[in-house]
């Protein structure tokens, strides 16, 4: 093998910074050839080479500083919000390709609709998991960096968790994730619906809209309350992670947080002109009764269901406190 | 893991604790990397050349040691020897040890009794 001392050394310096490269590379030169002694032959520069060890572990014994991205100390927690980000990724993106896919669904023949789906959805999913697995290691380096600069004693005794008491209800840890992911991806599902999609939402003839459900006007004028709504409700499931067992500073958020979104969702559902005469109408026109009747008929269903949602909120609430005061006592 | 493995990982542990003494006192005198390798290699030390280069790198950045070029020989070489901190350093950590090792004793000397 040809220039094998240089090639050893070469690949050592090209891993360390510019600062004393020179200097650490006349010293490697020198040791190794004082190891080598008069005896060049090529066994025995194999063996002072593998002696000195592999050139990325040299390089390493040269570096002082700490060299990674993410510290041991904080992998877990960097581990745990990327799988809870990536979940929510892929589930919002799989949604949104698939609505996708229908819109252009029609000019396609079968086999190229496979082809499609897997050119544009898996395509689609590997280049969010990849921005989400970026974004997502870059502020948690940013983090780091920032804690890094924090003195050594920056944690307080106070902020020590509570002991698990015996006897109280506690809110299941992977619930709450659970409950987190499914909460940020509807909500996130919901909006790009009315914001994305708005103009595709409605009843199909042929592979032609006949008529739209929302009137565009109405929805268009909700959708910044229902972002703030949807940020809400995100918050509280975000909060959901962090609280061990239910408290009353916990369930006031979450009380609060649940009474404003219900009365958002029921505002958005009872608000007149929300839905759009034409899709009433053809509704009558296949039921072959008239505009009215459906049109009474869909009111009573969406009062029904206000009814619920109030009677589900109301239940879940009497449940969630009874469980606060309860823990309150013990 | 073999019971040989546990101990022998646990046996380096312990002496790696003591690398850096006996590195230290072997630069009374000015030595280059290799001719220091060699010498702890004499005295039964196991220390890596890949480990005992840079540290010497690092202990000369820590203001340890000092070093200089010898060019007056066909080969150039990098001497190192202790520095005044260095000095002064080796004796306190050789208190150190006699008092580790004075310690220890009394640990064992309990058990006996």
């Amino acid at each position: 093998m040809k220039n094998i001392i240089e090639r050893y050394v070469y690949d050592v310096m090209r891993r360390l910074p510019a600062e004393n490269k020179e200097e650490i590379e006349k010293e490697l030169n020198a040791n190794i050839e004082d190891m080598l002694g008069e005896d060049r032959s090529e066994e025995h520069i194999e063996e002072v080479l593998f002696e000195l060890g592999e050139p990325r572990l040299l390089a390493l014994q040269y570096q002082t500083k700490e060299r990674y991205l993410i510290s041991p100390a904080n992998y877990d927690d960097y581990i745990r919000v990327l799988k809870v980000v990536i979940l929510i990724v892929i589930s919002v993106t799989l949604f949104s390709g698939i609505i996708d896919l229908l819109i252009d669904l029609g000019s396609f023949t079968p086999w190229e609709m496979v082809g499609h789906v897997f050119s544009k959805l898996v395509g689609e999913l590997i280049s969010s998991i990849v921005t989400a697995f970026a974004l997502v290691t870059l502020v948690c380096w940013a983090v780091e960096k920032a804690e890094e600069k924090k003195k050594f004693r920056n944690w307080k005794l106070k902020n020590l968790p509570e002991l698990p008491k015996q006897n109280v209800y506690k809110i299941n840890r992977t619930g709450a994730v659970v409950s987190l992911i499914i909460e940020t991806s509807f909500s996130i599902i919901f909006l790009l619906l009315l914001i994305n999609y708005l103009d595709y939402l409605g009843i199909y003839e042929n592979s032609v809209m006949v008529a739209p459900i929302f009137n565009k006007e109405v929805v268009q004028a909700f959708i910044p309350l229902l972002i703030v709504s949807a940020l809400f409700s995100i918050g509280v499931a975000i909060l959901r992670v962090f609280y061990a067992a239910w408290n009353v500073k916990f369930t006031s958020i979450y009380s609060l947080g649940k009474i404003f979104t219900s009365i958002v969702t029921i505002i958005f559902i009872n608000y007149a002109n929300m839905f759009n005469i034409l899709m009433f109408n053809k509704i009558a026109e296949y039921l072959e009764i008239t505009t009215n009747e459906v049109v009474n008929g869909f009111e009573r269903g969406i009062k029904i269901f206000t009814i619920v949602i109030c009677v589900l909120v109301v239940l879940d609430l009497l449940s969630v406190w009874n469980k606060t005061l309860k823990n309150q006592k013990n | 893991m073999s019971e040989a493995t546990v101990l022998s990982n646990l046996v380096l542990e312990l002496r790696r604790g003591t690398q850096m003494i006996s590195v230290l006192s072997q630069l009374q005198k000015n030595q280059y990397g290799y001719s220091l390798l060699q010498d702890l290699q004499k005295m039964n030390i196991n220390i890596e050349a890949g480990t005992l280069y840079p540290l010497l790198r690092r202990l000369e950045s820590q203001g340890i040691l000092e070093s200089e070029w010898d060019t007056t020989e066909s080969r150039p070489r990098k001497y190192y020897i202790l520095s005044s901190l260095g000095k002064w350093v080796l004796i306190e950590l050789k208190n150190e040890w006699y008092k580790l090792a004075k310690e220890m004793d009394e640990i064992f000397m309990e058990e006996i009794k």
